[in-house]
């Protein structure tokens, strides 16, 4: 993939993709009632803002070196915690779920987004040449899988108990 | 093979969570535009993800009851969107006010992965059902489902000048 304007225009379509998920998760976690759901939201936005800095980097030292070296501890993770049952809401929040129309459309999107993530980060990373931007695409799409797995830990959590009290709300 | 009850169901249940999906994100989508013809049209798209739903509901819970339910999917009216316009969601002056990283491109593209899950999801189970009516009303939904989609593509298009 290394010719410079293909790749450039890769790394445009990446920070683009960044950018819709910051919004999104800045959109949830206005949205949010949950404290902590607001907190975990809040800290994803970062996450893709600190991925569009890394893009940014990534598309400078492209266009005017033509090369980049990949520095994995200065572009150090955030690491999301995943080990609790209900890693993006309170527990608590499970009592008001009849309420959580906007915060489950939130998590289905959020799955969609990242799946899409990591997907592109992927496809890009295996029509990568250059062994630093293959690592650095591959690190994006792992890091992407660390979001995607909260997600999906969080909706496994509530689902159930989400359609019991909210009876297929609003149909 | 989706004719078996328990499996049926639990394909409803997962139509009627993908309507909501729809429904809600495009409410939001209307609350958050300041453009007037968006609020409408988007609400007008959450309107259709709110029928749709609201049909299959009545279907899962008939299939459920074990009671009779007349699927008349084409008694719909749909709320398409105006194909023929090149801005069919917002209005042509609300270009304007658009560049990339505003709220409105990043609201049609997540409506964009919305339907295209949901057109993914209804043709897979549009394949594995044996019952005509059931084959149809998938194949129904996938359709409209496209013309959202198309009108979303369509409006991105014209919003970033690509056409």
């Amino acid at each position: 993939m290394e010719k410079t304007d293909r790749l450039l225009e890769v790394v445009k379509n990446a920070i683009r993709v960044e950018n819709d998920g910051y919004q999104f998760y800045r959109l949830a976690e206005e949205k949010t009632k949950d404290t902590k759901g607001k907190e975990v939201f809040s800290s994803l936005a970062k996450d893709e803002t600190n991925h569009m800095q890394i893009l940014k980097s990534l598309y400078q030292s492209i266009k005017e070196k033509g090369e980049y070296k990949f520095d994995e501890h200065k572009d150090m993770k955030h690491i999301l915690e995943t080990t609790s049952e209900s890693p993006i809401f309170s527990k608590e929040f499970k009592k008001r779920i009849e309420q959580a129309q906007f915060e489950m459309t939130a998590l289905s999107i959020g799955i969609l987004l990242e799946k899409d993530s990591i997907e592109f980060y992927k496809k890009s990373a295996q029509e990568s040449e250059g062994k630093d931007i293959k690592m650095l695409f591959n690190y994006l799409a792992d890091w992407e899988g660390e979001h995607l797995r909260a997600l999906v830990q969080q909706q496994k959590f509530l689902q159930e108990d989400y359609w019991t009290e909210a009876r297929f709300y609003p149909f | 093979m989706l004719e078996k009850t328990g499996q049926l169901l639990k394909v409803l249940k997962e139509a009627i969570r993908v309507e909501s999906d729809g429904y809600n994100f495009y409410m939001v989508a209307a609350e958050k535009t300041e453009d007037p013809k968006g609020k409408k049209v988007l609400s007008s798209l959450a309107q259709d993800e709110l029928d749709h739903g609201s049909m299959l509901k009545g279907l899962y819970q008939a299939i459920k009851d074990k009671s009779s339910y007349k699927l008349e999917p084409k008694r719909l009216r749909k709320n398409k969107p105006k194909s023929r316009s090149k801005s069919p969601i917002f209005s042509v002056k609300f270009k304007r006010k658009v560049k990339e990283g505003h709220f409105a491109l990043c609201a049609l593209r997540i409506a964009q992965l919305l339907e295209k899950n949901s057109i993914d999801f209804y043709s897979k189970n549009a394949r594995k059902s044996e019952h005509p009516e059931l084959k149809s009303l998938f194949n129904f939904l996938v359709e409209w489902e496209k013309d959202h989609l198309k009108a979303l593509v369509e409006q991105e298009n014209f919003l970033l000048g690509r056409i």
